[in-house]
C-alpha cells in the first residue's frame, strides 16, 4: 500500500468525517442542554435531504437555496417537536424523551417510505461544483472539497458561538442550573426550544450536503444514527469539541478500515466506543 | 365458529370437494403472490408482480372450466420468518395451490423447503440465487426468470469478448453478491483474464469513494459493481464523480435491472452494460405485455414482474389441460411445455426446475440518443441463448438430475 | 427528574413503571388471573392458527425477560436482540448440524444466550444511564456483525430447515398441536416464575437497586452482583424465547439479531406496561397481532407502531396493564 494511496484514503475519510462531525455536533448540543438523547436525529437528517429534493422537484428551487431553506424548515419543525411533545416530558424520567424521539423517527421514516418507496431519489450535484482536480495521488471532486470546507466552517462557527458568545454562555449556564438562569430573566423555555431547533437544523444541513453524493432515501438516516451516537459517546455526551473531533476522527478510522477490512467498516466504531467507555467513563472530552 | 358447526362445515366442504367437477382442491385455484411490497426490491417485484399475476388470470377469464381462480398477495418484508409463516398459513389454512415470485433469495430458499414438505407448487421469479436449481433444488419448485449464474456468466462472456482484461470487483457483501462474483471470476479465469482486486461492502453503504479509489489504483480496465438498487445507483454516481467514464474503465452491473438505469438518468447511466431476462421492445408480444402493464400500473414491467405473468399463465395453462391441480402432475406437465408468451419467445423447464430461455445483453443509452418514449433508455446489444446462459445440467449439483 | 439530573448519576430509571409491587399487597387475584389465562391458552387453538399463537407466546417470553431488566431493575438495554438471536442461532445450529433432540436444542440456546448476557452485563454494568444503554447497543451491533460474517450462520439465508424433533423421545413436535401444548406449558411456567420472582426477596432487592443504588449499597447489597445476575437471567429468558422460536418456525435469521428486534421488544413492554407481571404478555399479544393483521399495509405498519410509541410515551406510560392495575387498584 503506497503512501500515495493511503493519503488518498485518509482524505476520503476526512470528507466522510465531515458528516459525522456535523451530525454529532447537533446531537451533542441537544444532549448537552436538554439531556435528551435525540433518536430522531437521523430522521431529521433525512428530512433535510428530502426537503432539498422536494424543493427541487416541486418548486424548482435549487441546491443553494435549499442549503438555507431546508435547515430552516426542519429547524422550525424541531422547535414544534420540542414545544409540542418533548416539553411535556420535562418532569419525567429522561428515558421517555429518548423513547419519544425514537417513535417520532419511526413515524417520519415510514411515512416517507410509504409515499416514496425505499429505492431513493437522485439529486444532482450543482453545476458549479461538478468536476474535480487531479492532485496526483487522488482525484478530488470539487463537491467533496466543498463538503469539507463548509463542515469545518460550520463546526468552528458553532463551537465559537457556544464557547465565546453571550448566547453561548446562556446556553452553557442553562445546562448547569436552569432555575438560576431563569431567575436572571432569561426565557429558558425559549432557549431550549431554539436550541433543539438549531440542532435539528444542523442535522438537516448535513442531509442537504449529503443529497448529491449519497442520494436521498427515507432510510438514509437509520444506519447513520447508531454510528453518530457512538461518536457522541466517544467524544463525550455534552461536549461540542468532543463531537467535532470525534466525528472527523471516526471518518478517518472508518476510511482506514475500508482499506484493510472493508466489511467491518460499519462496526469498527462500536468497538472504539466500547473501548473508550471502558477507559474513560464520560468519553474523551465529556463532563461527568 | 363453534366446534360442531366447524365440524359440519368441514364434512360438507370435503363432500363438495370430492364431488367437484374436477380434481381441483377446494374447488378453487388459489394463487398467492408472496413478495416485497415496500422494501428494497419492491420496484423490481412487489405490486408489479401482483399486476403480472392479475394479467395472467384475466387471460383465462378468471376461471378454469367453472372453477374460479383466486389471487391473494402478501408482503414478506424480506424477512424469512415472516415469509415462512405466511407460506404455512396460506397452505394450511387458506388452501393456496401456487406460491409465486418470492423476491429475495433468503426468503426463496426457506419457502422452497416448506412447499416441498407440503407438496404444493412454487415458482420463483424475483430471487436470483442459483442454489434454487442447484443444491437446493426441489421437485415442487421452478426458477423462472433469471439467476446469478446466468447473469454473471453471460455478463463475463460478453465483456471478455469485447476485450476486457483486468477486472476489479466492488461487491455487496451478501450471498447474492458473492455468488455473482464467484461465477464471473470463474468465467474470467477460463478466458485467461485477470482479477486485479475485489472489495466487499455492507448493504446500504453510503460511500464508495474509498473502493473506487482502490479500483483506480489497481489499473483495472473493467470495474464490476456486483450490487443493485440504491447501492448500485450511489456507486455509479460516485464513480462518475471521481472521473470514471468512457472506455478507460468500463462500468459493468451484472445484478441490475432497467429500473436502476432509469433511476440513474441517462447522463450517469451512459454506456452501462447489464443483463436482462426481459426486453420490452423485443417483439409484438412483449410490447403488448408492456402496454397492458402500463395501462394497469403506469410502469414498464421489470423482468421479475413479466416473469410472474409468464409463470402464472403457464401454470394455469397446465391446470387447464389437466383439469387438476395436483402438484406433481402440474410440475410434470410444465416440464413438457414449450413456453412462448409476452415474457419470452421460447422457454423450457428443465428437470432441475430451471426455466431456460434467452437472456439479453443491454446497454444504457446516452442523453443524446433518440428515444421513442421515456422508458426507451436501453439498447439490445446481443442475445445470449438459454443453453449458453444457464448452468449446464452436467455441472448441476441438483439431486434430481444426478 | 428536572433538567439538572445528570446522566450518569446513580438513579437509573426510577420512575419507569407506575406499579410498584409490594409484598404486603393483596395478591389473591393473581391465582384467578393465571387460571383464566391457562384456560384461554387451552381453548384458543380452536379459534386461531396455532402457529400464530405460539409466536405470541415466544415473544411474550422474550418481553418477560426484557421487563426483568427494565421494569424491575431500571436498566434500559437496546441490545436484547443479541440474546434472542444467540439463543435462536445456537438452537438452530445444533439441531441442524448435530441432530440434537429438542430439549437439548433449547438448552443449548439458553446456555449460549446466558453466556452472551453475562459478557454484555460485565461490560455494561460498569457504567450507568445512557452509557449503559449505549454499551448494550454497541455490543449488539458487534454481535450482529459477527453473526453475519460467521460461516455457520448462513448470512442472509439464515439457518433453515431446523428439524423440530421428538421431545424426550416421545412427543413428535412436527405435530403442531403437540408443539403447541409444549410451548404453552413453557410459557405458563416462565410467567409464573416471573411472578414469583417479582414478589420474592430478590425482587425487592432489584427494586431497591432501581430506586437508589447508593442507598442499596449502604444497606450492604452487592449492587454489581445483583445487576449482573439480573442481566444474565434476562438474557437467559430471552434466549429461551429465541431458541423456541427457532424450533417452532424451523428457521433462524439475521432479523433475530437486528436492532429492530431490540426495538420491538421495548415497544411491547412499553405498551403492555413496564414493571408489571402481565404487561409483557399483553404487549406481545398486541404487537404480534397487529403486525399480523396489518401486514397488508407494508410501511404503514411501522408508522402506526411509531405513532403508538409516541402516544404511549406521552399519555400512556403505564401501559395497558398499568392502566388496568391503577383502575382496579391491584397490582397486575
Amino acid at each position: 500500500m503506497s503512501v500515495q494511496v493511503l493519503a488518498g484514503q485518509l482524505l476520503i475519510g476526512l470528507i466522510n468525517g465531515s458528516f459525522y462531525a456535523l451530525l454529532s455536533l447537533g446531537l451533542a448540543i441537544i444532549f448537552g442542554l436538554l439531556n435528551i438523547v435525540n433518536f430522531a436525529h437521523g430522521a431529521l437528517y433525512m428530512l433535510g435531504g428530502m426537503f432539498a429534493w422536494m424543493l427541487l422537484e416541486y418548486a424548482g428551487i435549487g441546491y443553494w437555496w435549499a442549503l438555507i431553506l431546508a435547515p430552516l424548515i426542519v429547524g422550525a419543525l424541531g422547535v414544534v417537536l420540542e414545544r409540542g411533545l418533548l416539553a411535556r416530558l420535562q418532569q419525567v424520567d429522561h428515558i421517555y424523551g429518548l423513547l419519544l424521539t425514537f417513535g417520532v423517527a419511526l413515524m417520519l421514516q415510514s411515512f416517507f417510505q410509504g409515499i416514496y418507496g425505499s429505492a431513493g431519489m437522485t439529486y444532482a450535484i450543482p453545476s458549479e461544483l461538478r468536476g474535480g482536480w487531479n492532485l496526483g495521488f487522488v482525484f478530488l471532486p470539487k463537491y467533496r472539497a466543498w463538503i469539507i470546507v463548509l463542515s469545518l466552517a460550520i463546526c468552528i462557527g458553532v463551537w465559537y458561538a457556544i464557547e465565546k458568545s453571550r448566547l453561548g454562555s446562556y446556553l452553557r449556564a442553562t445546562t448547569e442550573n436552569p432555575q438560576l438562569v431563569e431567575s436572571f430573566g432569561i426565557n429558558v423555555q425559549a432557549l431550549i426550544a431554539l436550541t433543539f431547533g438549531a440542532g435539528a437544523g444542523l442535522a438537516a444541513l448535513a442531509g442537504v450536503l449529503a443529497a448529491p453524493v449519497y442520494s436521498v432515501s427515507p432510510q438514509m438516516g437509520v444506519e447513520l444514527l447508531t454510528v453518530v451516537f457512538a461518536v457522541v459517546v466517544i467524544g463525550g455526551m455534552g461536549s461540542v469539541l468532543g463531537a467535532i473531533l470525534g466525528g472527523f476522527s471516526l471518518g478517518i478510522i472508518e476510511g482506514l478500515t475500508k482499506v484493510f477490512y472493508p466489511e467491518a467498516s460499519s462496526v469498527v466504531i462500536f468497538l472504539v466506543m466500547i473501548l473508550v467507555i471502558m477507559m474513560r467513563p464520560a468519553g474523551l472530552f465529556g463532563k461527568f | 365458529m363453534r366446534p360442531r358447526t366447524l365440524l359440519a362445515a368441514v364434512v360438507l366442504s370435503t363432500a363438495l370437494a370430492t364431488t367437484a367437477s374436477a380434481d381441483i382442491s377446494g374447488n378453487v385455484v388459489k394463487i398467492g403472490v408472496l413478495t416485497d411490497m415496500s422494501g428494497p426490491f419492491s420496484h423490481q417485484t412487489g405490486p408489479g408482480s401482483v399486476t403480472g399475476a392479475e394479467l395472467a388470470i384475466t387471460e383465462f377469464g378468471g376461471k378454469i372450466g367453472d372453477v374460479p381462480v383466486e389471487l391473494v398477495y402478501a408482503d414478506h418484508q424480506n424477512k424469512p420468518d415472516v415469509a415462512v409463516n405466511l407460506a404455512r398459513q396460506w397452505i394450511d389454512v387458506d388452501g393456496v395451490d401456487l406460491i409465486v415470485d418470492l423476491a429475495s433469495s433468503a426468503v426463496a430458499l426457506a419457502v422452497q423447503d416448506i412447499v416441498k414438505e407440503k407438496n404444493r407448487v412454487v415458482i420463483f421469479s424475483g430471487p436470483g440465487t442459483d442454489r434454487l436449481t442447484n443444491d437446493a433444488c426441489s421437485p415442487n419448485g421452478i426458477h423462472w426468470t433469471y439467476d446469478t449464474y446466468a447473469t454473471g456468466h453471460s455478463m463475463a462472456q460478453a465483456i471478455i469478448e469485447s476485450g476486457g482484461k483486468k477486472w476489479f470487483f466492488i461487491g455487496n457483501d451478501s450471498a447474492f453478491g458473492r455468488s455473482i462474483v464467484e461465477v464471473m471470476s470463474g468465467a474470467i479465469a477460463k478466458a485467461s483474464g485477470e482479477v486485479v482486486g475485489e472489495v466487499w461492502h455492507p448493504t446500504g453503504a453510503n460511500d464508495y469513494s474509498s473502493f473506487i479509489m482502490q479500483a483506480q489504483a489497481s489499473g483495472a480496465d473493467v470495474l464490476v459493481l456486483a450490487n443493485s438498487g440504491t447501492d448500485f445507483v450511489r456507486a455509479v454516481k460516485q464513480a462518475r464523480e471521481f472521473g470514471i467514464e468512457g472506455d478507460t474503465m468500463r462500468l459493468v452491473g451484472p445484478a441490475i435491472s432497467m429500473a436502476d438505469i432509469l433511476a440513474l438518468g441517462p447522463e450517469d447511466a451512459q454506456g452501462l452494460h447489464y443483463i436482462d431476462a426481459f426486453y420490452w421492445n423485443l417483439n409484438d408480444k412483449t410490447r403488448q405485455l408492456t402496454e397492458d402493464f402500463r395501462e394497469k400500473r403506469n410502469v414498464v414491467p421489470a423482468q421479475a414482474q413479466a416473469g410472474v405473468y409468464s409463470a402464472v399463465r403457464s401454470y394455469l395453462s397446465a391446470v387447464d389441460e389437466l383439469r387438476a391441480d395436483d402438484a406433481q402432475a402440474v410440475m410434470e406437465k410444465l416440464r413438457h411445455t414449450d413456453i412462448s408468451d409476452g415474457f419470452t419467445p421460447s422457454g423450457k423447464v428443465r428437470a432441475d426446475g430451471r426455466m431456460v430461455h434467452d437472456m439479453y445483453l443491454m446497454r444504457a443509452k446516452g442523453p443524446e440518443a433518440t428515444k421513442t418514449s421515456e422508458w426507451d433508455v436501453v439498447d439490445l446489444v446481443a442475445t445470449v441463448s438459454g443453453e449458453n446462459a444457464y448452468r449446464p445440467l452436467a455441472e448441476s449439483g441438483c439431486a434430481l438430475v444426478k | 427528574m428536572s433538567n439538572t439530573t445528570q446522566i450518569g448519576d446513580s438513579t437509573n430509571v426510577s420512575t419507569v413503571g407506575s406499579t410498584r409491587p409490594e409484598t404486603n399487597e393483596s395478591r389473591s387475584h393473581f391465582v384467578w388471573i393465571f387460571l383464566a389465562l391457562a384456560a384461554l391458552v387451552a381453548v384458543l387453538p380452536a379459534f386461531a392458527y396455532p402457529l400464530f399463537l405460539m409466536k405470541v407466546m415466544c415473544f411474550a417470553i422474550f418481553a418477560i425477560g426484557f421487563n426483568l431488566l427494565l421494569g424491575y431493575c431500571g436498566l434500559l438495554s437496546l441490545g436484547h436482540a443479541a440474546f434472542f438471536g444467540a439463543g435462536g442461532y445456537t438452537a438452530a445450529f445444533v439441531a441442524v448440524k448435530w441432530g440434537f433432540p429438542p430439549e437439548l436444542v433449547v438448552l443449548c440456546g439458553v446456555i449460549a444466550s446466558t453466556l452472551v448476557g453475562a459478557a454484555f452485563g460485565l461490560l455494561a454494568i460498569r457504567r450507568h444511564g445512557i452509557y449503559l444503554t449505549m454499551i448494550t447497543l454497541g455490543l449488539a451491533q458487534m454481535v450482529y456483525f459477527i453473526v453475519f460474517q460467521s460461516p455457520y450462520s448462513g448470512a442472509e439465508d439464515g439457518i433453515q430447515g431446523v428439524p423440530r424433533g421428538v421431545l424426550f423421545g416421545h412427543a413428535d413436535l412436527r405435530n403442531d398441536m403437540t408443539l403447541y401444548f409444549v410451548v404453552s406449558v413453557v410459557f405458563m411456567v416462565v410467567l409464573l416464575a416471573s411472578y414469583r420472582l417479582t414478589y420474592s426477596p430478590f425482587g425487592q432487592v432489584l427494586r431497591a437497586v432501581r430506586d437508589s443504588e447508593s442507598r442499596a449499597t449502604s444497606l450492604g447489597l452487592n449492587v454489581r452482583a445483583i445487576k449482573l445476575t439480573v442481566f444474565t437471567i434476562s438474557a437467559a429468558v430471552s434466549g429461551l424465547a429465541g431458541a423456541m422460536k427457532a424450533v417452532i418456525f424451523q428457521i433462524a435469521t439475521l432479523v433475530d439479531v437486528h436492532l429492530t428486534t431490540s426495538g420491538e421488544v421495548l415497544l411491547m413492554t412499553l405498551i403492555g406496561g413496564v414493571g408489571t407481571v402481565l404487561g409483557p404478555v399483553v404487549g406481545a399479544a398486541v404487537l404480534v397481532t397487529s403486525q399480523n393483521y396489518l401486514a397488508g399495509f407494508g410501511q404503514w405498519v411501522t408508522f402506526i407502531q411509531g405513532f403508538i410509541f409516541v402516544v404511549s410515551v406521552l399519555a400512556f406510560r403505564e401501559g395497558i396493564v398499568g392502566l388496568l392495575a391503577r383502575l382496579w387498584r391491584r397490582p397486575l
